[in-house]
């Protein structure tokens, strides 16, 4: 869970990224004109979506050959459940 | 009915006792299972599996059963059976556990590293957590509780009722913290629950349709599916390693339920390789747009 609580972190130091290059004080028209400023900050806001949508990725475990049901009940750190 | 150890590589059956019917409910380091069978004369007792074998568990004496429900790193057994009395009571190894005074009956559910054991049982009046032969106070308000695991810190986690809806709970040297809901859930059934050494709880809530969710103190409670690639539904998540490793059932684009898997940030702190383009390509545009501005920025002048 630890790792999970430092890729939120970093999830959000990729938003911080995006909202810093808006706009600056006196600078507000000419960005807003700007269609190409307007694609890389979609484009930063996209991939900030993407580091932040998945923070577990999904393995099913089959059953064993020749079971027909299983119930599957504890998990250790390796990676083995019991059932 | 027979044990197995799985993983998302394959799954493998543990040989049964001979003239037994087993099941396994939980897996320590070592890889192995403790559960529960019933044994050629019909009574129910806890056994340890590994891919080689199994080894009955002899139940404490005048005992009639034993359930095997937790096994820590030691290979420690803990459990429930029914003693001489005719009650429910928890044991560890061969050993009964004491009843916490006035109780009727203990159910032991979860074991941790020093050999503490968690459950719950009938204090007289209603169902409430222990740890060994201490009653874990109810928290503040609720009418039940019911202690399912514990982690090498002492701290247990279970659910109970809060006077008006079942929610989960995790017990800690500061007392009872009740574990909010998920988002959007007003009533819930707690149907599954585990917790880690990190204090990180994993659990599932009924509420017309399941959830799974998991629970820690800086994030609070979070839904499983908010956390998973699109297209996959989480409905119940049934154990967490110390590591964050998380055994859920899911479905994947509302195919069939099955059991998964959950590793903890793999996509994360290595993104997929179209998110690493959107981000270069990003990158460059902004260099870009940059020097383009500081162009029409020095031409006026």
């Amino acid at each position: 869970m630890g790792t999970s609580l430092l890729n939120a972190g970093g999830y959000r130091r990729v938003l911080a990224l995006a909202v810093d290059v808006g706009p600056r004080p006196g600078s507000l028209e000419r960005h807003r004109c700007s269609p190409l400023l307007r694609v890389a900050l979609a484009l930063f806001t996209t991939t900030a979506a993407g580091f932040a949508s998945t923070i577990y990725s999904v393995s099913p475990i089959p059953i064993p050959s020749g079971f027909y049901t299983a119930a599957m009940f504890g998990i250790n750190d390796s990676g083995q459940v019991a059932g | 009915m027979q044990a197995f150890i799985g993983n998302p590589s394959g799954s493998t059956a543990i040989p049964l006792l001979s003239g037994w019917r087993e099941y396994g409910l939980a897996i320590n380091a070592s890889g192995q299972v403790v559960g529960s069978g019933i044994n050629p004369l019909g009574a129910y007792q806890a056994f340890i599996g590994i891919t080689s074998g199994s080894t009955a568990i002899l139940p404490p004496s005048g005992w009639t059963g034993a359930n095997g429900d937790a096994i820590n790193a030691s290979g420690q057994v803990a459990g429930y059976g029914t003693n001489s009395s005719g009650n429910s009571q928890a044991f560890i190894g061969s050993t009964a556990i004491p009843l916490p005074s006035g109780w009727t009956s203990a159910i032991g559910e979860g074991i941790n590293a020093s050999g503490q054991v968690t459950g719950y049982g009938n204090n007289g009046s209603t169902n409430q957590a222990f740890i060994g032969s201490t009653a874990i106070p109810l928290p503040i308000g609720w009418t039940t509780a019911e202690g399912l695991a514990i982690n090498t810190s002492g701290q247990v986690a279970g659910f109970g009722n809060n006077g008006s809806a079942n929610q989960a709970f995790i017990f800690t040297s500061s007392g009872n913290t009740a574990i909010p809901l998920p988002t959007g859930v007003s009533s819930v059934t707690v149907t599954e629950q585990s917790l880690n050494d990190s204090g990180v709880v994993v659990g599932s809530s009924s509420y017309g349709t399941q959830v799974g969710w998991i629970w820690d103190a800086s994030d609070g409670t979070q839904l499983l599916n908010n956390l998973v690639p699109s297209g996959w539904v989480i409905s119940n998540a049934i154990s967490i390693s110390d590591s964050g490793l998380i055994l859920a059932q899911g479905s994947f684009d509302g195919g069939a339920t099955e059991y998964v898997e959950l590793s903890p940030a793999a996509s994360s702190s290595t993104p997929e390789p179209g998110t690493c383009l959107l981000a270069g390509a990003g990158l460059l545009l902004l260099a870009f747009a940059r020097r383009t501005a500081s162009r029409r920025c020095r031409l006026p002048r």
